[in-house]
């Protein structure tokens, strides 16, 4: 009977605790795919100034809208940032204490984000 | 004896030991309150949270702050660390101060606790880093960076004082202070002094050779030529680790050289997604990120606030991977300077391909060899040194790209960390493969040479 008791505790106690990484790994996707679609433009406006940047003179109009473009793009970046280490750093403090949790919400993350996409608009 | 005898006696003895064990509770809490908050506790006592936000915020300055290139930031991060080492090393049981142990130390003279006076550590490592860091960011720190550091200077400072002696707070503050001004002083001499207003230490003119490094993009002139000439923490991380020349320079197909290139070549036409997000993780990419040293220091940062580390243990921490990265940077700068070597996108496009592209961008300075790998090599040793046995094998996931847009990675191994980081330069096609290897060789020996030749305290908790 007590073997069957705790066997049912165990079952639900991880049970549980695979429930709260998702849901912690389902709230933070937004954020992430957030830091995602900005990394991707940053990288973006990068290549597109090495392409241009060869000929500075000719292309010195787009030079000048692609360096304010990136004045932006990093200010957000830099902003996205600071509220994504500050979640994180809340998260893995007060819910996902233990490394195997933290392992287990990056993998679910990526899962959620590669099956489900980001919604950038 | 009648009952209500037997239950008056057995309430009284139950009064009487509660009444004693009252007394000797209070008793108990008094003498722990009282060698615990007025004393020269010892470092490993504190707790380390503190630091670690300073860390956070070094990280968050060096990227909005002008002139802060990966050689600048090493260098930053290289004197907070001795600062903040010094203010707390007298708390760490068998620690000596580093004042002569590092090159060039000796002449400036660090304060000394005064004999009978007590100290809190945590103080003085507060007072001691926050002025560092307006020391070495000086000139060009914004005021939201100054405000911040300030207003974490009052807020720990408070924190920190809670229940102490007023005369321990300020000779605490004070020698901390001390220790920073001591230390900026000593920085003052090293040849990187204020550097971040003329990173590109103008003017330089870069030789015509054929196999001389040429613009890859807009800056015409390369990054920080003079820093190797800069003064290291240690000799020997300059003078014993430097690489052998490269292979000798060829546009022969069956050359070394040309076989290095393609190697290059073949591995960007091939990269699959896995080695092209590999690539990118370890660029510390466009325009966000605190440079190579900056994701290294926050590696560190994020496993001792796993490990709940002590501040005795941050702080040794943070001063042995200080010494390593500044010096990293030293080492690895003298090498590209001396040898000035192409990159691989100028040499594929002129020899190779003229369409070739890169991943990531090629930075403004000279190939050989690998910034990254050198100061992750000597990152990966401190590491090891610090968290194991020295085999580096250490679970572990990095979570700090998170912030810009990258999943976590894991690695089971600092030296296959390092490695995947050598590695990302070739898949981002901006080095050779020997820039790699070298680089990682030479940054290993520097790891080793800090770890060794610098006499660090033992089983720091």
């Amino acid at each position: 009977m007590i073997k069957y008791a705790l066997l049912t505790i165990l079952l639900i106690s991880s049970c549980r605790q695979k429930t709260d990484v998702g849901k912690y790994a389902e709230q933070f996707s937004a954020l992430e795919c957030k830091a995602i679609f900005l990394k991707d433009k940053r990288y973006a406006l990068a290549d597109r100034l090495r392409e241009i940047e060869v000929d500075s003179i000719t292309n010195r109009k787009e030079l000048d809208s692609l360096n304010k473009l990136i004045i932006v793009t990093k200010e957000e970046s830099l902003t996205l940032a600071d509220s994504i280490k500050y979640e994180l750093d809340d998260l893995f403090t007060n819910h996902l204490k233990d490394p195997s949790d933290r392992k287990l919400f990056n993998e679910t993350l990526r899962k959620i984000i590669e099956t489900k996409g980001c919604n950038f608009q | 004896m009648n009952s209500s005898y037997i239950k008056f006696y057995i309430y009284k003895k139950l009064l009487i030991y509660v009444v004693c064990c009252t007394i000797a509770l209070v008793l108990l809490d008094s003498c722990t309150k009282d060698t615990s908050v007025h004393s020269s506790k010892a470092t490993e006592e504190y707790p380390a949270d503190y630091i670690l936000s300073y860390y956070d915020q070094i990280c968050k300055t060096i990227k909005t702050t002008p002139g802060f290139f990966p050689p600048q930031a090493a260098r930053a991060y290289g004197y907070i660390g001795i600062a903040q080492y010094e203010a707390v090393v007298n708390g760490i049981e068998n620690a000596t101060t580093l004042q002569h142990q590092l090159n060039g130390f000796s002449s400036f003279q660090l304060p000394q606790p005064l004999t009978g006076e007590l100290y809190n550590w945590a103080i003085a490592s507060n007072a001691a880093t926050a002025r560092m860091m307006r020391y070495m960011f000086d000139k060009n720190l914004t005021p939201a960076n100054r405000l911040k550091i300030d207003s974490m200077e009052t807020f720990y400072h408070s924190q920190l004082s809670n229940g102490e002696e007023i005369s321990i707070i300020n000779r605490s503050q004070s020698y901390g202070q001390n220790i920073a001004d001591v230390v900026y002083n000593y920085s003052k001499m090293d040849g990187g002094h204020e550097s971040y207003l003329d990173p590109f230490q103008l003017p330089y003119s870069v030789p015509s050779d054929p196999f001389c490094w040429v613009p890859t993009g807009a800056i015409t002139t390369p990054l920080s030529p003079r820093w190797g000439n800069n003064r290291p923490f240690l000799i020997s991380n300059v003078q014993k680790v430097q690489p052998p020349k490269h292979m000798q320079f060829s546009a022969e197909p069956t050359s070394e050289f040309y076989k290095e290139a393609l190697e290059v070549y073949v591995t960007v036409s091939n990269n699959n997604s896995e080695q092209t997000e590999i690539a990118k993780y370890w660029a510390d990419d466009p325009f966000a990120t605190c440079t190579p040293a900056g994701h290294t220091f926050n590696i560190l940062a994020q496993i001792l606030k796993e490990e709940r580390a002590t501040l005795a243990k941050s702080s040794l921490a943070f001063a042995k991977m200080s010494i390593a990265e500044n010096d990293a940077f030293i080492s690895c700068w003298k090498g590209k300077y001396d040898y000035i070597l192409i990159r691989p996108v100028s040499y594929i496009k002129k020899y190779i391909d003229p369409n070739f592209k890169t991943v990531i961008g090629t930075p403004p300075f000279p190939a050989y060899t690998s910034g990254h790998s050198c100061e992750m090599g000597a990152g990966s040793r401190i590491l090891s040194s610090l968290f194991t046995e020295g085999s580096g094998d250490y679970q572990f996931t990095d979570y700090s790209q998170l912030q810009y847009g990258f999943f976590a990675r894991s690695y089971s191994n600092f030296e296959e960390m390092a490695q995947e980081c050598a590695n990302s330069r070739l898949y981002g096609g901006i080095h050779y493969p020997i820039d790699n290897s070298k680089g990682l060789q030479v940054g290993k020996a520097i790891g080793d040479n800090v770890n060794k030749e610098i006499l660090w305290p033992l089983f720091v908790r």
